[in-house]
């Protein structure tokens, strides 16, 4: 399955923000866990990430940091920020309405008006 | 230092430098880019890849620099920077009413320029009228600004 492009656009946001509420973390780790965590049907592309990760440390829902790596190479990592969390609980209840009455809908006869 | 580590080094360096010269505005995320360039070539050699094309699948998989910067510039805009509440979709309303708020208080203060004037409050000199004019208009041309490029950004999906 792939998603469409204004659905993976409007999941991205949401997605960066719930990573990295289970953990600060860096570029290539989010891409790779978001892979890994849809079975390989997200395949996140560097030009989509990185600048989304800027922006939303421009707009205060999480912040960079740099940290020596395992490699001992200094790494940019992100940290989700008070902002983040907040936009991240909107946008999941956003999702989860959304998938609610996606599944009403999918059941016969259920929420129509019309005999 | 193995040989392809520090020939991938050589190939991270050659990449950043002519990729800083070719799009300077990807200089502040050059960093960065090189890092994640690292990481996907280790692993595609830890995989089984040759150093060079597991170097040039990474960069491909960059994309054109061009278009990253154009990406990176696509999500800053002037009046974030400056005010970086504004750009919270959450405060839109805010700043909105603060600059709008800020016009309508300038205009007030030049208003009362002129009144006070013949008194000899103020010195209503030619210099003082451009500034007044120029605060005055900046802040609505400002928030113009502001939303042709969230009109922009929105239409660009």
């Amino acid at each position: 399955m792939q998603l469409a492009k204004d659905l993976m656009a409007a999941a991205a946001t949401p997605l960066v923000l719930a990573l990295l509420r289970r953990g600060d973390s860096y570029g290539y780790e989010i891409i790779r866990q978001v892979r890994d965590l849809s079975d390989g049907e997200l395949e996140w592309k560097e030009g989509m990430l990185y600048p989304l990760l800027h922006r939303l440390d421009e707009r205060g829902m999480i912040e960079a940091y740099e940290r020596v790596s395992d490699s001992g190479r200094p790494r940019r990592y992100y940290r989700l920020l008070p902002e983040g969390e907040r936009q991240l609980d909107e946008q999941q209840a956003g999702f989860a309405a959304v998938t609610s009455i996606l599944g009403a809908l999918r059941a016969p006869n259920v929420g129509s008006s019309h005999a | 230092m193995p040989e392809s580590s520090s020939n991938l080094e050589l190939l991270l360096e050659r990449w950043s430098r002519s990729t800083a010269n070719a799009e300077p505005r990807l200089r502040p995320h050059l960093d960065e880019l090189t890092d994640h360039l690292r990481s996907e070539v280790e692993t595609q050699i830890a995989a089984g890849s040759e150093l060079s094309s597991a170097f040039a699948g990474a960069t491909d998989a960059l994309g054109d620099p061009a278009d990253l910067a154009h990406e990176f510039a696509r999500s800053t805009h002037l009046p974030g920077r400056l005010f970086g509440w504004l750009a919270d979709d959450r405060h839109r309303l805010r700043g909105d009413l603060t600059l709008v708020s800020a016009w309508i208080g300038m205009s007030l203060v030049w208003a009362g320029a002129l009144v006070a004037s013949p008194i000899g409050a103020f010195d209503l000199s030619v210099n003082w009228m451009l500034v007044g004019w120029f605060v005055t208009t900046f802040g609505p041309l400002n928030a113009i600004d502001f939303k042709l490029r969230r009109a922009r950004a929105a239409r660009a999906g």
